[in-house]
């Protein structure tokens, strides 16, 4: 099965927010770099999809299998904030047969895909995803998400029961396809969705990307039956956590700004020279291409509880 | 911007009189004190999922943390990351 990845980058955007300009979007090689390796090492062949900026920058020294380099020209800086995650979807388009695609600042350490790949799945999740954010969302447009047909309101009901009445959504930082119908429609919906909220149909959207790719995702899988299997279990991530979860499947997404926090960005470092010490050429040859950048590495509330 | 007030105690200390007999001693403001006392800087952020609560450029860190000795502002991630166990 093809295991693919995806990066584009816009100028010099990164998914948080700041008040100024600075080269921070280059530390996003050293989890690209650990995510390519895990894959590499499990998988054996992983495919980068692209665009020259992001290449020319930071991939070229990461060994992919595949690189496709493709220049897309419907992201750009006024609209990156809410439609960065749609990059995924013209990604997805390109396809023609199952994959999985995860993202570049996850990184699995056991066999966690095998279930999905050789079982009888239509998808593959990384996990559910509780936020008050879907809830919100879902109340204020339940009759658009009808009208719509983004959601069965029986079927979306009885779910959220088993979830103590919490609407969820699907995290995708591994997500994968075996019906190639259903990503079709999956996508239409998603951009479906983007298009809504853009043009202000549908409101009481937080953070856009959580609704068009997460919470459609979801919805739809359950309206129409798909079979979807969750990479880290409900049981798990709802009864020990999130991070608990991934500590004890050996699976690690970053998530956020965490990609740019300096006590990671190290941990991943040193894992890197550590434990696959044949991948330092290429971590020295890209560091030699940074020396004069201008990094500002973020830090973390909580990094004490963490250590 | 808010106004914080607090009450401290003054710092006294014994001085030395005249007009009685044996050791005197008195109470007397202490002018040579050093008050110190630490204030936490918090700025209440909520977070909103993905794209997490941060302090914008300018602020200070989280969690009553005294602002670094260089007057360095460094914007705290709150999300928590998951697995990160598996990276030591």
């Amino acid at each position: 099965m093809n295991i693919i990845q995806s990066f584009y980058q816009v100028d010099n955007k990164t998914c948080y927010k700041i008040n100024k300009i600075n080269d921070n979007y280059l530390i996003n090689y050293y989890s690209l770099l650990l995510s390519y390796i895990t894959l590499k090492k499990l998988y054996g062949n992983v495919t980068m999809y692209c665009n020259q900026y992001a290449y020319d920058k930071i991939l070229k020294h990461i060994p992919y299998d595949n690189i496709i380099i493709n220049d897309l020209l419907n992201i750009t800086t006024s609209n990156y904030y809410n439609d960065w995650a749609l990059l995924k979807f013209e990604v997805y388009k390109l396809q023609k047969e199952p994959f999985i695609h995860v993202d570049g600042d996850v990184f699995i350490f056991r066999d966690l895909l095998s279930e999905f790949i050789n079982g009888e799945y239509d998808a593959v999740v990384q996990s559910v995803e509780t936020s008050p954010i879907y809830s919100k969302f879902y109340y204020a447009n339940l009759d658009k998400l009808v009208t719509y047909n983004f959601i069965d309101l029986e079927i979306s009901t009885k779910t959220a029961d088993k979830y103590d009445g919490n609407i969820i959504g699907y995290n995708c930082g591994v997500v994968g396809f075996k019906n190639m119908d259903f990503l079709k429609y999956y996508t239409k919906k998603a951009q479906e969705m983007n298009m809504l909220i853009n043009n202000k149909t549908i409101d009481s959207v937080i953070h856009a990307p959580m609704i068009y790719e997460q919470f459609v995702l979801h919805e739809l899988l359950i309206k129409n039956n798909m079979k979807c299997h969750e990479v880290l279990p409900s049981e798990d991530v709802l009864g020990k956590g999130y991070n608990a979860a991934g500590n004890i499947h050996g699976y690690t997404h970053l998530l956020s700004g965490n990609k740019y926090v300096q006590h990671f960005v190290m941990l991943i470092r040193e894992k890197i020279l550590k434990d696959y010490p044949e991948y330092i050429n290429y971590l020295n040859d890209f560091e030699e291409t940074i020396a004069d950048a201008d990094i500002e590495f973020l830090g973390h509330s909580k990094i004490n509880s963490y250590f | 911007m808010e106004l914080i007030k607090k009450t401290i105690l003054q710092a006294v200390t014994t001085g030395t009189t005249t007009g009685c007999t044996g050791s005197c001693r008195i109470i007397i403001p202490n002018s040579g004190a050093t008050y110190c006392f630490k204030i936490g800087l918090t700025q209440e952020a909520i977070d909103i999922g993905f794209f997490d609560a941060y302090v914008e450029y300018g602020g200070y860190g989280y969690g009553g943390n005294d602002v670094n000795l260089s007057g360095e502002n460094i914007i705290q991630v709150s999300v928590e990351p998951i697995g990160i166990n598996n990276l030591l």
